[in-house]
């Protein structure tokens, strides 16, 4: 099984000293530059290490980084598009081996892997997102189905009905046609 | 050549393990030990229908049973 390595490309915008910045005060600009040059250390430091075999292409996940119903989530997607099994080669590592049904080459392999860890990270903000949202879901549940407050108003507004004198209406709105005929 | 599968407990349900290894019986012949924390299924005498397929199939099945098994039982009482 052949070892690849994907890196990253730097891309550098216009933090890097270009004229759109000349204008910025200075703290901004060094707080700027010190980002730009954060993202592109971590740009260059960053690797994708996987292997590609015979319809195979592998690599391993640092469960740190990835938590395991992110990894699960993608999995359970992947299983529909190809073969997947899962190994844990050493403590808060999950490896993944991701085995094509058909003949497939290098770059097919290559944007399978690619595919996979795209749909990781989108797992990764599925479940962010639920759980920074969570307690607020299990509030607007707890209003619909528990709440009491809805019931003891309606009673209320019937209980003001029943109060009202409609008899005494002076245009006999809510006496019945049949009654006013009458 | 019988082939070899190592199943993780941290990662595959061992009772879905088990599950699949009753589910395929019928197409090869299937050994399951347990170990530590891990299962180790061996295949062999596969039918010749299913020799390119089966151990990769096989390892789908324990996944995705293993996966839903997970979601259930983080659902909890509200599946």
């Amino acid at each position: 099984m052949s070892k690849k390595t994907a890196k990253a490309e730097t891309v550098r915008g216009p933090l890097d000293g270009q004229p759109e910045t000349e204008n910025r005060p200075a703290s901004k600009q060094e707080a700027a530059e010190s980002g730009a040059q954060a993202a592109a250390d971590f740009a260059d430091s960053e690797e994708f290490t996987y292997a590609i075999a015979d319809r195979t292409v592998a690599f391993v996940l640092d469960e740190s980084l990835y938590k395991k119903d992110a990894v699960f989530g993608t999995a359970y997607l992947f299983i529909e598009k190809c073969y997947v099994y899962l190994t844990q080669p050493e403590d808060g590592q999950i490896g993944v081996r991701l085995r094509t049904r058909g003949e497939a080459d290098q770059p097919a392999l290559e944007e399978m892997a690619g595919e996979f860890v795209n749909e990781l990270l989108n797992q990764m903000i599925r479940h962010s997102v639920g759980e920074s949202t969570m307690r607020i879901r299990e509030y607007y549940m707890a209003r619909a189905f528990f709440a009491t407050d809805t019931q003891t108003t309606i009673d209320d507004l019937l209980a003001e009905l029943d109060d009202e004198e409609l008899e005494e209406a002076p245009l006999e709105i809510a006496v019945p046609w049949e009654e006013s005929d009458a | 050549m019988p082939n070899s599968l190592v199943f993780v407990h941290s990662l595959y349900d061992p009772a879905e393990v088990k599950g699949a290894v009753e589910a395929f019986g019928h197409l090869a012949n299937f050994s399951l030990e347990e170990g530590d924390g891990e299962s180790l299924v061996t295949i062999d005498e596969i039918q010749k229908d299913y020799k390119d397929i089966l151990v990769d199939s096989f390892a789908n099945y324990a996944l995705e049973a293993s996966i839903v098994a997970n979601r259930k039982e983080a659902a909890g009482d509200l599946l």
